[in-house]
């Protein structure tokens, strides 16, 4: 049976969970091997992101775009991992911020597949549109 | 107060009332496009058919809901899509503008105008695809669809609510049938959809032109889905354009929609399902083609009075290669439908137009709905041709047959003369019902076979000029009774021997 992306990332995630570095190193190059002898080498980058998104979920990390027309300063940016903390009820918050002079001001936060837009520009193309633009 | 102040106070109020709501969107990214099929990562809260958004003014149709994954089409046009564009769900299922406002004009199948007469405002908003209406609130057929061709409304007769497919070859007048059926019902209740699908630019601007020239604009609503467009547009026209109609079934009124043609409209299907990487079946369509129709097909329907009592007839069209409608599509179509109208290229091309099959076509309810009168003529006329195609082989050995079968091949042939009619002269029933009478009753047995045609032009003309009362007569009490046979056969009497003295 062929094993899909997703579940080769689940039995990694599994199988070092609660275990000490030394173990996770033998772990980790064991299921490389595994990986070798089915073929699967060329999934690697894809299994290494699904992983990445079941650690995070598992240990209530969110890893946060944010967009925003200058870069942001500490205070923003703990004010806006505060926010995300609350909503997502993470334990961890990683942002990453990108800057866009495009959005003209205000942020717009994307978690996964969500997107909070709190952006002048979305701002103003709703006021054209209630203004029937 | 001047001007100015005003428009400055309209102004500030506009504004105060402007408030926007910051919310959480769920939103997916563009992985995969090609040939009008997008497929988009994330989207976690994606309902089937529902509308997304891909920015520009661009929208798609979710289609394919996969784990992690949405397959979607996009309607219009896809240059401007990139890998990696966010794409946005809308939470609406994909929906077109209705309303009266919409009769006379030619719109796309999302319900823009493009006939360069102005934009369509509308409130109201119908879903493309819809249940159709359940058991409970239909009635049989009672009422007939005057197509204005005699061959239809004397032989395969529609009724208000039936589905007729006219189906044949290309290049046999299955799109005149349909146009001339549309102009027929100018000044009356019927309000008619023609979608096009998938047909050429210069066709449907042809047929706009000649329903704006006879007046028939007035009561139609085109919706066009071109050979360049999109096949997504291909695809939902013919629901769009039965979603427009839905809106005047529901006010209680009748309506008639063309789907010219349902082999493209299967065609778009199947080239969609493909890119989606759908498993296809017979013919490379996919499993569910036979739904696609069938689904469409079952929206016509005759309401019964506790219901607004208002209806939608179908006349789809299926175009067939060389003649085969044992072809996947062409069967399917004729087990949904409740009768077809067969045309045939050898009829065509021996100047029988329109080029009916009429041992071929069927109408299976709508005798029903015949007024009494075209089924009392009508009734004799099958009789007639069928005895005709039986004799038909033996017509060329005309002296060696006995007198009676001599008389019924002369009266075959002159009822095949009568059955001819010229493409955009759709005529009244009580004109149908009185050249039938004449014909059927053997008023027409002594006029040559060439001369047949000019016999009725005259005799129609003869009617409308001396004997309207006649006419009137048989519109308005719709019934053969004595007395109205009575003013019929005078009538008929009275011309011939105008006619005879003439000559």
């Amino acid at each position: 049976m062929r094993l899909s992306v997703n579940q080769y990332a689940k039995a990694l995630y599994a199988s070092v969970k609660d275990k000490s570095q030394d173990d996770i190193s033998l772990v980790v190059a064991n299921f490389l091997k595994l990986l070798r002898k089915n073929g699967q080498m060329k999934s690697a980058g894809k299994i290494i992101d699904n992983f990445s998104a079941i650690w995070n979920k598992e240990n209530g990390i969110v890893e946060a775009d944010v967009t925003s027309r200058e870069a942001l300063d500490r205070a923003s940016q703990d004010g806006i991992k505060k926010f995300i903390m609350e909503k997502y009820a993470a334990k961890e918050v990683i942002i990453s911020n990108i800057v866009d002079e495009d959005i003209r001001g205000g942020i717009i936060i994307r978690i996964g597949d969500e997107l909070i837009d709190a952006s002048v520009r979305r701002r103003l193309a709703d006021l054209g549109n209630s203004l029937g633009f | 107060m001047n001007t100015k102040d005003y428009i400055v106070d309209q102004l500030k109020k506009q504004l105060e009332n402007f408030e926007t709501v910051t919310q959480t969107e769920k939103i997916g990214t563009v992985v995969e496009v090609g040939d009008g099929v997008a497929k988009i990562s994330g989207l976690s809260d994606a309902m089937a058919s529902e509308m997304l958004d891909f920015g520009n003014g661009i929208f798609g149709v979710a289609l394919n809901l996969e784990e992690g994954a949405v397959g979607a089409m996009i309607l219009g046009s896809y240059e401007g899509i990139k890998e990696g564009d966010i794409v946005k769900s809308t939470g609406k299922i994909l929906s077109v503008p209705v309303g009266d406002m919409m009769i006379g004009r030619v719109v796309s199948p999302l319900g823009e105008a493009i006939d360069g007469k102005g934009e369509i405002k509308s409130e109201t908003y119908y879903p493309v695809e819809k249940i159709a209406p359940g058991v409970i609130t239909r009635k049989s057929v009672s009422v007939p669809v005057q197509t204005g061709i005699k061959a239809i409304d004397a032989v395969i007769p529609v009724g208000r609510g039936q589905r007729e497919l006219i189906i044949g070859d290309r290049q046999t007048g299955k799109t005149a049938v349909a146009v001339d059926a549309i102009i027929n019902q100018k000044g009356q209740d019927l309000i008619c959809i023609y979608v096009a699908i998938g047909q050429k630019e210069s066709k449907i601007a042809r047929i706009v032109a000649e329903l704006e020239k006879r007046g028939a604009m007035e009561h139609t609503i085109m919706v066009v889905a071109g050979a360049s467009d999109p096949a997504a547009l291909s695809f939902i026209s013919p629901y769009a354009g039965c979603a427009m109609g839905e809106y005047f079934l529901d006010k209680g009124k009748d309506v008639l929609i063309i789907y010219d043609d349902l082999s493209k409209h299967a065609w778009a299907y199947r080239q969609i399902s493909l890119i989606l990487r759908r498993p296809p079946g017979r013919e490379a369509y996919p499993g569910d083609i036979f739904y696609l129709h069938s689904r469409l097909l079952e929206r016509s329907a005759r309401l019964n009075e506790n219901y607004g009592g208002g209806s939608i007839t179908a006349l789809p069209i299926i175009e067939t290669q060389a003649g085969d409608v044992s072809a996947y599509i062409p069967t399917n179509v004729i087990s949904i439908t409740d009768g077809q109208i067969y045309l045939e290229t050898d009829l065509f091309y021996k100047g029988i137009r329109p080029a009916l099959n009429v041992g071929l076509s069927v109408s299976r309810v709508g005798s029903a709905a015949q007024t009494k009168a075209m089924k009392k003529v009508a009734g004799k006329l099958r009789l007639d041709l069928a005895q005709f195609r039986e004799l038909e082989a033996f017509a060329q050995f005309g002296s060696d047959l006995d007198e009676n079968t001599r008389r019924q091949i002369e009266r075959g042939r002159r009822t095949v003369e009568i059955l001819k009619q010229d493409q955009y002269e759709p005529m009244a029933m009580q004109n149908q019902v009185a050249i039938l009478y004449a014909l059927t009753n053997g008023f027409l047995d002594d006029v040559a076979v060439e001369k047949v045609k000019s016999w009725e032009n005259d005799f129609h003309k003869y009617l409308k000029s001396n004997s309207k009362e006649t006419l009137e007569m048989i519109a308005e009490k719709k019934e053969l009774s004595e007395e109205v046979v009575a003013a019929l056969e005078k009538a008929i009497k009275e011309f011939k021997e105008v006619y005879q003295n003439g000559n």
